[in-house]
């Protein structure tokens, strides 16, 4: 069985989008600053209502500040390849005979490694600005991290085999991503929607905030980073476990998907359609 | 199903049906090639006839609604992977090149994707470059490449591989007559003699086709409507022939019944005499079938003491043979 992921096409890829990044300078110069004033908006939030999020023995504003990194970090991981997906060149790079695989993380990667680029200046204003305690047990979070991209890898697989088919945008991420910024816990603890949903006759549906996958991924990146969550403490390890069976249930949809899609844009004769 | 057994000594053979999505029209309908190894077959039709469907469906970037597709023993349709090994395209559409990259650096970016050797790549894309005429501006963006310039990078592209079967999609659109001239040439004599690649060429212009194709196929509403070398393809649509033979005499004409004696050779059907103007010359206007015995035809010329100095024998051209299949009784 081969390897999936090519290393040397993938870093090809990379290349390409970090050069077509580099040369629009306008582009690249807003980016970051846009990312680093972002932060300061979201810090200014939490700074305006600081009050204690006793799930993960914090303040708000250091909740805040982690959200707002796990968003900027591994999120951006499934729009790049969207961005990347351009039916200009969609079908000469598929007449290499590039694996799936490969496709999907290169032309992703740099919008990934950009990411982790801003994290520092963005961690570096929320802690030493704004004052976000953080209190991080590393290994738990290098777990976390890697179970949360498997996840977007996965969302990012399934995005561009739906895209293949409707083009501009996807119906099913669309879903998640809109059904995570609201109840998945990225700027106020999952608590504050399921009591909302509770108290206005909805508590039939506080379940549905724990069928996202990107509420799990919030919750034990912010266990390992505000709380320094062990994975030695099984109150600690079961979300993690929980996190990554999303991960392993997820990877062989999106390859189905991935696949469905591709064959189907072939079989309608679409593949270079946008 | 059609043996499919030959199709390791052949360059392609070809036999699909693809309809069009929501659509009742049939994009290709029970289409069946057989393309010989280091040979242009030209694939010729008018706009929207399924040449471009085709040239997909060979470059596994669109799947056939039923059929087979070999190329050099490869099955397209169940081994995509593989095919492409054997097969790459020049497409008409989406040059598929990235603007703020040079057009060396594209090069170098598909190099890698295609799996070459970063060593192996360096020194084939300067060959390419050259062979191309492409050095000078091989360090501009591409952005500033002209249509001519873009059509040799996608060749120099569709070339890093170095398969043995190129499919082109209109090649030469877009390019002025003496680019399309030199273009032409570099893909008959280079990469057909030279290299002995075997050339699939997308066209609807008749002369080119004619000038480039050893054999082509003509190609209306998703059907083969002819297939054949071009001469084969303009006799298709025509019944007869129409000759134009000069003769002088040699002495006495023996039979005074000799037109007859022409007349009655298997495939004549009617002879028209004339002196030629300001010399002995007689100019015979004959009509036949395809089939005219053309030896019996000169035997009894020479028996009655005739000797033929010029022979025009004329048929449609490629143009009028395209517009007749095209637009109306195809089944000749």
């Amino acid at each position: 069985m081969k390897f999936p992921f090519e290393p040397r096409k993938m870093w090809a890829l990379t290349k390409r989008d970090i050069y077509n990044w580099s040369t629009y300078k306008s582009q690249a110069i807003t980016s970051i600053l846009g990312a680093i004033v972002g932060i300061g908006v979201w810090g200014f939030t939490g700074s305006f209502r600081d009050v204690p999020v006793p799930a993960y023995n914090t303040d708000y504003i250091s909740f805040l500040v982690v959200g707002i990194l796990v968003t900027s970090v591994i999120l951006p991981l499934a729009s790049g390849v969207q961005k990347q997906l351009n039916p200009w060149t969609l079908e000469t790079i598929l007449m290499t005979g590039i694996r799936t695989p490969t496709f999907v993380l290169g032309t992703s990667l740099w919008t990934y490694i950009f990411s982790l680029i801003l994290f520092v200046p963005q961690a570096i204003i929320g802690v030493y600005v704004f004052g976000a305690k953080l209190s991080v047990d590393y290994f738990s979070l290098i777990v976390a991290v890697f179970i949360s991209s498997l996840i977007i890898f996965s969302l990012a697989m399934i995005s561009t085999g739906l895209r293949m088919v409707t083009k501009v945008t996807d119906p099913v991420t669309w879903a998640i991503t809109i059904g995570a910024s609201l109840l998945s816990g990225l700027s106020y603890p999952v608590s504050t929607v399921t009591s909302f949903m509770s108290s206005h006759g909805l508590g039939f549906l506080t379940w549905l905030p724990w069928i996202l996958p990107q509420t799990w991924i919030y919750h034990i990146v912010r266990l390992s980073t505000l709380e320094a969550g062990s994975l030695l403490d099984v109150q600690i390890l079961v979300p993690f476990l929980i996190t990554l069976t999303y991960a392993i249930a997820f990877l062989p949809i999106a390859m189905y998907v991935y696949r469905w899609g591709m064959n189907r844009a072939k079989r309608d004769g679409t593949l270079g359609w946008f | 199903m059609r043996k499919i057994t030959s199709s390791i000594e052949l360059g392609m053979f070809i036999d699909v049906l693809r309809r069009r999505i929501n659509d009742p029209i049939i994009a290709l309908n029970n289409v069946n090639l057989s393309i010989d190894q280091g040979k242009v077959f030209g694939l010729l039709g008018p706009n929207g006839a399924g040449k471009t469907t085709l040239i997909k469906i060979l470059s596994t970037l669109v799947l056939p609604d039923s059929g087979q597709v070999f190329v050099e023993g490869v099955d397209v349709v169940k081994h995509p992977a593989k095919a492409l090994t054997k097969v790459q395209a020049v497409l008409a559409e989406g040059f598929g090149f990235e603007r703020r990259l040079t057009g060396r650096q594209n090069l170098e970016f598909y190099a890698t994707l295609y799996g070459i050797p970063k060593s192996v790549a360096k020194e084939r894309i300067q060959n390419l470059l050259e062979f191309c005429q492409l050095t000078e501006a091989a360090d501009e963006m591409f952005q500033k490449y002209s249509t001519g310039m873009t059509r040799k990078l996608l060749v120099s592209r569709a070339l890093l591989t170095d398969t043995s079967v190129l499919l082109l999609d209109e090649p030469t659109s877009g390019l002025d007559p003496a680019s399309a001239a030199d273009f032409k040439n570099f893909l008959r004599n280079v990469l057909v003699k030279e290299r002995s690649k075997t050339l699939i060429w997308a066209t609807h212009n008749l002369f080119e086709a004619q000038q480039v194709c050893d054999s082509i196929g003509v190609l209306n509403k998703g059907e083969i409507v002819a297939k054949g070398s071009p001469s084969e393809i303009r006799s298709k649509v025509s019944e007869k022939v129409v000759m134009t033979i000069t003769v002088v005499k040699h002495g006495n004409v023996t039979d005074p019944q000799w037109q007859e004696n022409l007349l009655r050779v298997s495939g004549m059907m009617s002879i028209t005499i004339r002196q030629e103007y300001e010399s002995q010359n007689l100019v015979l206007d004959i009509e036949a079938t395809r089939d005219v015995d053309y030896n019996k035809l000169f035997e009894v010329l020479t028996s009655e003491g005739l000797k033929v100095i010029t022979l025009e024998a004329s048929q449609p051209s490629l143009e009028e043979a395209f517009v007749r299949l095209t637009r109306g009784n195809p089944k000749q």
